[in-house]
């Protein structure tokens, strides 16, 4: 029982996930230092800080298990398209009439036939691993395909819609006044409704304007089908996701707005702040150099959570009809197509919720472990809890 | 001061904080022994382990932070408890009736939703002084008066952020001393007040002790008011106890060099001085902190033995201990 | 209680700008952004010319938007607003609509408190422990779980297996005071009715709260856990007060950040209501809205969103009133 300082010193032992997140921090740090010499020198206060929270965050285990689920997830969304053993509208029907709703692990064959070659599937006995739906299409290559669709419509979604409410947030809490006012107004107002209502109007209107936007623009056409994974002749169908995606770019920002104005507003009152606004530095280079940098600790979190969010709320649209519509694979039209053989067909509602849930588990793992991370309170506890495992061994 | 008739005894005591960056030594083998009817004191910079000893007297100490050993013997009625291994309900029958508590910021200490009154009454109400809180409303209008509250009648209906900080720090003393207690803790108290209230507030603290008997650990880092109201001092620096002795002996006779160089830092009552002095180097950090005696990277008497051992506690004169390596046949003085 | 008046009198004052900005929002979207309602009204694609034209007149359709605003509302207001699609007053429909999802609002906030406020403590009491993280992980999962799919699953364990729930019809009691069967059957004590409004209410409201049990857990974890580590808490120990007095201390104070979020939950969950309530094939205002949108028909869509955009306005007016009850720092 001896309380000398040099045995409760050093706590970190390290592991393996530390050894591997220091490794990706210092690779970051030696594009950094190429970039520009110096930064290293400048930043390593941050970088040391980085370091500790990323041993923090591999010390939670519900943090690893949300990282190995997105990744899972995103690795599906990536090459899911490229393993899935068919394509998302191979209507199996045609070759073996068992596909129809078959249970899941039934063995279905495809004869030779010009049909099967047009379709580019080999002739040969096949295992449907979750069971066909009501066309007896393969529903695990339906699920793999409706990764990629969650994914890059959470990706489209997150890449526009909460950085208008940043914008915002930012604008109206460092003016303040009238346009702080004025803006806050306008947030309230759709906050005051409930986001998915909105959301369901717009994707009920807008299909035909974007459907006629994507009509006259082919690149952008193209690149969309390469991103969903989509066959050429379902760019009408893909008028409804893409109008989702705007969708939930309308709804998806009143919530930063808030976020980021009420930062700002207390970052603002920081005497460096007040300093550099006394030095005369420009308003711009205030917000972005100064203001900015410190609400990233919130922002990041709630874009990882709102990255679950999105898909949560892709699928109930799907679900409720107004999201993706056949023959595109999507988690939550799946349920809903599916829903009319429940219970009989119960795979069709069963396994694309699952996979849903999954997902969408994985990035709130992850943000709430951010949160506990990027919270020098909480973040003392969770350190605190390791150290007290290792005292107690040398207790003993 | 030879006769010491001792309320509370702390020996050899230790306490940690798990935090972030570190195991934090905060409080690294106290002992000292407080007399019945005297003010004893506790002095330091921030962050020296004071107020961690003084709520380490009753088990106070919460997550992170844990009591790894000694002893606190609370001599009640001259019958010896150790309070660190008493159980969880008679301990809290202590606290608050027998020893009470009284913090440094008032503004925090006070429960935001609740009046004035109903706090008073309802800390006299758990330690069985009062059958109700609606008596215990009527008596608080009484302590109230005692400690000096402007306007008792209606005070005592006020929330806390009806009140000024004094009259907060008003409210607080009177709750600690509502039952009567034998030993009042008061950790910095006058330190989150304006500077006119201070000497309200220390005068209101003498005359409290004087009518009601009581003994008082002062917890405070102002040389001034060291002088002004105890009776003996504790020096301490980075966990440690570096210098006790009577008041008038440690102004006029500083012997550990810290003591020294903070009495050089400050206006001192009993010495004419030209100028102040700073304390070269910084407050240790107590997750890795110096070896051997704590003091010595800023020590301008340091010695080899300094940083290899802990110096033993030395009894230079009468009532006067110092830990250091420099009265020993070390140091040759 | 003059100044509780005056404070009534000024939010809903500022109601009025809030919900013409709703409504505003949703007709333009909805009446603006779609070609032609008129002939979708009339029939599509087959409407005669005539037709159209008549529906162009009466619903003012060629005018200027923000006369044609003006005349859906009023028109609306005063119930004199018949759907071009249903042929009903949609006032009166909104009227029929609204109590179900309401009561279904009111079960799923029940199993919010009577779940969500419980956990959430013992999380806090047991913090960093299996308890905590056990709770951590179900919050969690109920803000992760997709609430169709968890319905399918319940359906299936609660109905075709144990029969113990219904899922057609709405038990109507014969009675009326409040307009919401729920509470009309509670204040008539009424167990028959009332065993069958939750039977069929009851899984409804437990999906359509399940999401919230777990975020709200999560809240009065966090809240608790802070007003735990004040100092006011540790100055109540130091005044050497029992546990249970020290926690009544600490739940007060905790409140006020929770008693926010219940109330900003309450408006979300009218709105997630389309979902539960097309699962379980409830007639209630989601399935009117989205009804409504499917039809195109916007006046019955603005109608809705301006119940339901009123109904989170009291609620958040109710929260700032019982703010104002427990923290007596907060004036009115």
């Amino acid at each position: 029982m001896s309380i000398a300082a040099e045995e409760l010193g050093e706590v970190y032992e390290k592991k393996v996930l530390d050894k591997l997140s220091d490794a990706v921090i210092g690779g970051f740090v030696k594009i950094a230092e190429t970039l520009r010499p110096g930064w290293y020198r400048r930043n390593k206060s941050r970088v040391d800080e980085w370091r500790l929270m990323a041993y923090a965050f591999n010390r939670s285990p519900p943090g690893i298990i949300g990282m190995l689920l997105v990744l899972g997830f995103v690795l599906v969304a990536l090459v899911g398209p490229y393993v899935a053993p068919f394509r998302y509208d191979t209507p199996l029907q045609f070759f073996d009439q068992n596909s129809y709703l078959a249970p899941p692990g039934t063995v279905i064959s495809v004869p030779n036939s010009t049909l099967a070659q047009n379709f580019g599937i080999k002739p040969g006995n096949y295992t449907l691993l979750l069971g066909g739906d009501d066309y007896g299409r393969d529903l695990w290559s339906r699920i793999l395909y409706g990764a990629r669709t969650s994914f890059v419509v959470a990706i489209l979604v997150m890449m526009v819609g909460p950085w208008i409410g940043i914008a915002i947030g930012l604008i109206a809490g460092y003016y303040g006044g009238k346009i702080d006012e004025l803006l806050m107004r306008i947030t309230d107002v759709f906050l005051a409704f409930p986001g998915l209502i909105l959301a369901i109007a717009f994707s009920a209107v807008l299909p035909p304007r974007i459907s006629a936007f994507l009509e006259s623009h082919a690149t952008i056409r193209s690149l969309l089908l390469t991103l969903f994974a989509l066959e050429e002749q379902h760019a009408g169908a893909m008028a409804y996701l893409v109008s989702v995606v705007v969708a939930l770019w309308l709804v998806w920002w009143p919530g930063y707005a808030r976020l980021v104005r009420g930062s700002v507003l207390s970052a603002r009152e920081n005497l460096y702040v007040e300093a550099a606004r006394a030095l005369g530095v420009p308003t711009r280079w205030i917000m972005i150099r100064h203001i900015l940098p410190n609400i990233l600790g919130p922002v990041l979190v709630y874009l990882t959570l709102d990255f679950g969010g999105v898909i949560l709320t892709e699928a109930g649209l799907s679900f409720l009809g107004v999201g993706a519509v056949p023959p595109i694979a999507d988690w939550g039209r799946i349920v809903y197509d599916g829903a009319n053989f429940f219970p009989n067909a119960w795979w069709l509602v069963f396994f694309p919720g699952l996979a849903t849930l999954l997902a969408v588990l994985g990035f709130n793992l992850i943000g709430d472990t951010l949160r506990d991370v990027l919270d020098p309170k909480t973040r003392r506890s969770l350190e605190f809890k390791l150290k007290k495992r290792e005292e107690v061994v040398e207790g003993e | 001061m030879s006769s010491c008739d001792p309320i509370i005894e702390v020996k050899n005591l230790y306490v940690n904080f798990y935090t972030y960056a570190g195991v934090v030594k905060a409080i690294d083998g106290v002992s000292f022994r407080i007399c019945r009817g005297e003010t004893y004191c506790l002095v330091g910079e921030t962050g020296c382990g004071k107020s961690v000893t003084a709520k380490s007297l009753t088990r106070l100490i919460r997550s992170p932070g844990r009591i790894e050993k000694g002893s606190v013997i609370y001599y009640r009625d001259g019958k010896p408890v150790d309070l660190l291994k008493l159980g969880e309900e008679e301990l809290r029958g202590i606290r608050g009736a027998e020893i009470s508590y009284i913090f440094q910021d008032p503004s925090s200490s006070l429960d935001p939703l609740y009046t004035i009154g109903y706090q008073v009454a309802e800390t006299m109400k758990e330690h069985g002084r009062v059958a109700s809180i609606k008596e215990g409303i009527r008596r608080a209008v009484d302590i109230l008066r005692t400690v000096l509250m402007p306007d008792p009648e209606t005070r005592v209906k006020n929330y806390p952020h009806e009140l000024s900080g004094g009259m907060k720090q008003r409210g607080v003393i009177g709750i600690s001393l509502s039952n009567k207690p034998r030993l009042v803790i008061a950790d910095e108290p006058t330190t989150a007040l304006d500077a006119t209230v201070q000497d309200q507030i220390m005068d209101l603290l003498k005359k409290l002790k004087a009518e009601e008997d009581l003994t008082v650990l002062l917890i405070t880092h102002n040389m001034g008011l060291v002088a002004d109201m105890c009776d003996r001092v504790a020096v301490m620096y980075a966990g440690r106890i570096v210098e006790e002795a009577d008041v008038f002996e440690l102004f006029a006779n500083p012997k550990h060099p810290y003591t020294q160089a903070l009495l050089r830092a400050v206006p001192n009552p009993m010495k004419r001085m030209d100028k102040l002095e700073s304390i070269p180097g910084t407050v240790p950090n107590l997750i890795f902190p110096p070896s051997g005696c704590r003091f010595h990277p800023r020590c301008p008497f340091a010695m080899d033995i300094c940083s290899r051992e802990r110096p033993p506690d030395l009894e230079v004169a009468p009532g006067h201990r110092v830990a250091c390596w420099l009265y020993t046949e070390h140091g040759g003085r | 209680m003059a100044e509780l008046k005056r404070f009534l009198i000024r939010r809903l004052i500022t109601f009025i700008p809030t919900l013409i900005g709703v409504t505003f929002i949703v007709f333009v979207i909805a009446a603006v952004i779609p070609a032609n309602p008129a002939k979708m009204w009339a029939g599509g694609e087959k409407a005669r010319p005539e037709v159209v034209e008549r529906i162009k007149k009466e619903y003012h359709l060629e005018d200027d938007i923000l006369t044609q605003y003006y005349f859906v509302m009023t028109k609306l207001l005063k119930n004199e607003m018949v759907s071009p699609v249903t042929q009903h007053y949609i006032w009166d429909d909104l009227k029929m609509y609204f109590p179900v999802t309401f009561q279904l609002t009111i079960i799923a906030f029940f199993f919010i408190i009577a779940i969500g406020i419980p956990l959430g403590i013992v999380a806090a009491l047991y913090r960093d422990s299996v308890v905590d993280t056990a709770i951590r992980i179900l919050a969690l999962t109920g803000v992760s779980t997709p609430i169709f799919w968890l319905a399918y699953l319940m359906i299936f364990l609660f109905f075709t297996r144990l029969h113990w729930i219904t899922l057609a019809g709405t038990p109507t009691p014969p009675y009326s005071i409040t307009g919401i069967p729920l509470i009309d059957a509670i204040l008539k004590g009424d167990l028959d009715m009332l065993s069958q409004i939750l039977a069929r209410f009851g899984l409804p409201g437990f999906i359509l709260g399940f999401a919230g049990i777990g975020v709200t857990a999560r809240i009065v974890r966090n809240s608790f856990l802070d007003s735990m580590s004040a100092d006011f808490t540790e100055y109540a120990m130091a005044r050497g007060l029992t546990k249970m007095r020290i926690y009544m201390h600490v739940l007060k104070n905790a409140m006020v950040p929770i008693v926010t979020v219940l109330g900003l939950m309450f408006g979300g969950l009218l709105g997630g209501a389309p979902i539960t309530e097309t699962v379980f094939g409830i007639p209630g205002l989601g399935r009117y809205m989205l009804q409504a949108i499917r039809n195109f028909d916007y006046l019955a869509l603005v109608g809705s969103v301006f119940f339901v955009a009123l109904i989170y306005l009291i609620a958040n007016l109710i929260v700032d009133i019982l703010y104002a009850f427990i923290d007596p720092r907060v004036r009115y």
